[in-house]
């Protein structure tokens, strides 16, 4: 088998010199509201998400009609639904901080209690009790920033340093593994197996386009998200659900064949947990799935494909915070997420009507990096962040299994 | 040999790939092993020669975590490799996936 040949894909979507009136509808979205207000207008960020609504409405997606602000508002629809505060130093979703080390700055996010668990390991430090931040703060003021990434790296923290993909402006990299004539989103067969806000979103995008979307879980280690059932629902609401017990050999065997019926398959895994599960992507992209798409923090490749990250902590990776008397802080809501998942939608309408098998390489710190581009002054009052038009509908864990199986053939 | 542990000392294997970080650690020194050899706690000190001793193959999994049964040790792979980690020349069992985080 040849080796990955990574190529940025240009994106299609982008429509340079093209008139976006950033301050308003930054106001409206939502995005505003949950930024500290002397951070000024991300006008990237407005831009990237009107050039991926309008590139994906023409489609048939039509965001513009389920939320607001033209459709921009899809960047705060997960802090709606949650309720969550403004961010500041600390994330929205309360989970992530910005951090000083004795070089500069990292973002971090604890997210479970096990993560709790390695940070003696992390910092040298004793054990910290369920509060660690205090702990961590004092012991990353005296650390280097590289030594704090490599080694959380190691453990499987998510730790992004400020800006170390501030270069790294290809949200999208494509490896073409062989031929396949074009095809219209409607009617493909999308498997998701990404948790979370990203993946979800494009699969949901995908689904309002005219795709058959079909989301599988493990029926041991679930969607965390089911925790926060509006959210949830309005992601999943045009899906299928299949539970496979992925811990087993049968389990891994029948996921192994419905990977082979998709045309599609959206993941974010790190590559090794699907490998360990017996899973070779691109094997399976030249005779199955014609289009991978991996969305992770950092990309597939190398060291930086065994690194965990989320939507905040891999914004600041790249580069993607406002600026208040010198020091960062987080934009909106987990910001790299919903533009990761639309970048990952708009690939795969892009990818399919050109043709071709490809492995897809969507990194959240990519993404956030080619985003960044300065800030505007505010325009307006800011409006709080508002809930789809379209509410979803619940989808109990497993609620198609055997209609879906059944359905492809799958014993 | 026995080495005393502590959150964050790494073990690298004299026989094999195997790296492990030490994320638990019990109070007293040990006799860990990784493919039944002492491991060094130095990468630039690792032989360069030296077999993985039988009933210590198997390997170990890069993000696995490995446990002894009282629940005072456990080692993080940070390497995969063809040794397994033992402790007094029990092999180590792996923990269970963590579950997915809720939110971020």
């Amino acid at each position: 088998m040849r080796p990955a040949d990574w190529q940025p894909l240009g994106p299609v979507w982008a429509r340079a010199g093209a008139t976006v009136e950033s301050g308003s509808l930054w106001a409206r979205s939502g995005g505003q509201w949950l930024t500290d207000p002397a951070v000024g207008v991300p006008v990237g960020v407005v831009r990237s998400l009107v050039e991926l609504v309008e590139f994906l409405d023409l489609h048939g997606a039509g965001l513009a009609d389920i939320s607001s602000a033209s459709g921009v508002g899809v960047v705060a629809e997960r802090a709606a639904c949650l309720g969550l505060p403004p961010a500041g130093a600390v994330t929205a979703g309360g989970a992530g901080r910005l951090l000083r080390c004795r070089d500069g700055w990292v973002a971090v996010s604890i997210t479970r209690e096990s993560d709790i668990d390695v940070i003696p390991a992390w910092l040298d430090v004793p054990p910290t009790g369920p509060d660690p931040w205090p702990v961590v703060e004092r012991a990353l003021a005296t650390r280097a920033v590289a030594e704090v990434r490599d080694r959380a790296a190691l453990l499987g923290l998510a730790c992004g340093a400020l800006g170390e993909r501030s270069d790294d402006r290809s949200p999208v990299l494509g490896d073409r593994r062989g031929e396949a004539g074009p095809r219209p989103v409607a009617g493909l067969v999308v498997v998701n197996l990404a948790s979370l806000w990203a993946g979800p979103l494009a699969a949901d995008v995908l689904a309002r386009s005219g795709a058959r979307v079909i989301t599988v879980e493990s029926t041991t280690r679930p969607d965390g998200a089911r925790a926060t059932p509006e959210f949830f629902e309005a992601l999943h609401g045009r899906c299928e659900s299949v539970a496979l017990p992925l811990g087993t050999e049968e389990g891994r065997r029948r996921l192994a064949r419905l990977l082979e019926r998709a045309d599609v398959v959206i993941e974010g895994s790190r590559p090794r947990a699907l490998e360990q599960m017996g899973i070779d992507a691109v094997e399976l992209v030249e005779r199955g799935p014609r289009l991978w798409v991996s969305i992770t923090a950092h990309g597939r490749a190398g060291d930086s494909g065994m690194r965990v990250g989320f939507g905040d902590d891999a914004a600041v990776a790249g580069g993607l915070v406002g600026w208040v008397d010198g020091e960062p802080r987080f934009l909106a809501d987990a910001i790299a997420d919903p533009l990761a998942g639309l970048t990952a939608a708009a690939s795969v309408v892009q990818l399919a009507a050109s043709g071709g098998r490809w492995m897809v390489d969507v990194a959240l710190a990519r993404v956030a990096a080619a985003a960044s581009a300065g800030f505007a002054p505010p325009e307006g009052e800011a409006a709080p962040p508002s809930r789809r038009r379209d509410p979803g509908a619940p989808l109990p864990l497993g609620r198609d299994t055997e209609a879906v199986l059944a359905d492809l053939g799958i014993p | 040999m026995t080495m005393q542990l502590k959150p964050g000392t790494r073990l690298y294997s004299a026989v094999c790939e195997t790296e492990l970080m030490t994320i638990r650690a019990p109070a007293d020194p040990i006799a860990v092993t990784i493919g039944g050899v002492d491991p060094v706690l130095d990468a630039g000190e690792r032989p360069g020669a030296g077999e993985v001793v039988e009933g210590h193959g198997g390997g170990s999994a890069m993000g696995k975590r490995y446990v002894d049964d009282a629940g005072t040790l456990e080692l993080l792979c940070t390497k995969a490799g063809e040794g397994a980690p033992a402790v007094d020349g029990v092999l180590l069992g792996t923990k269970d996936a963590k579950a997915l985080p809720a939110s971020d």
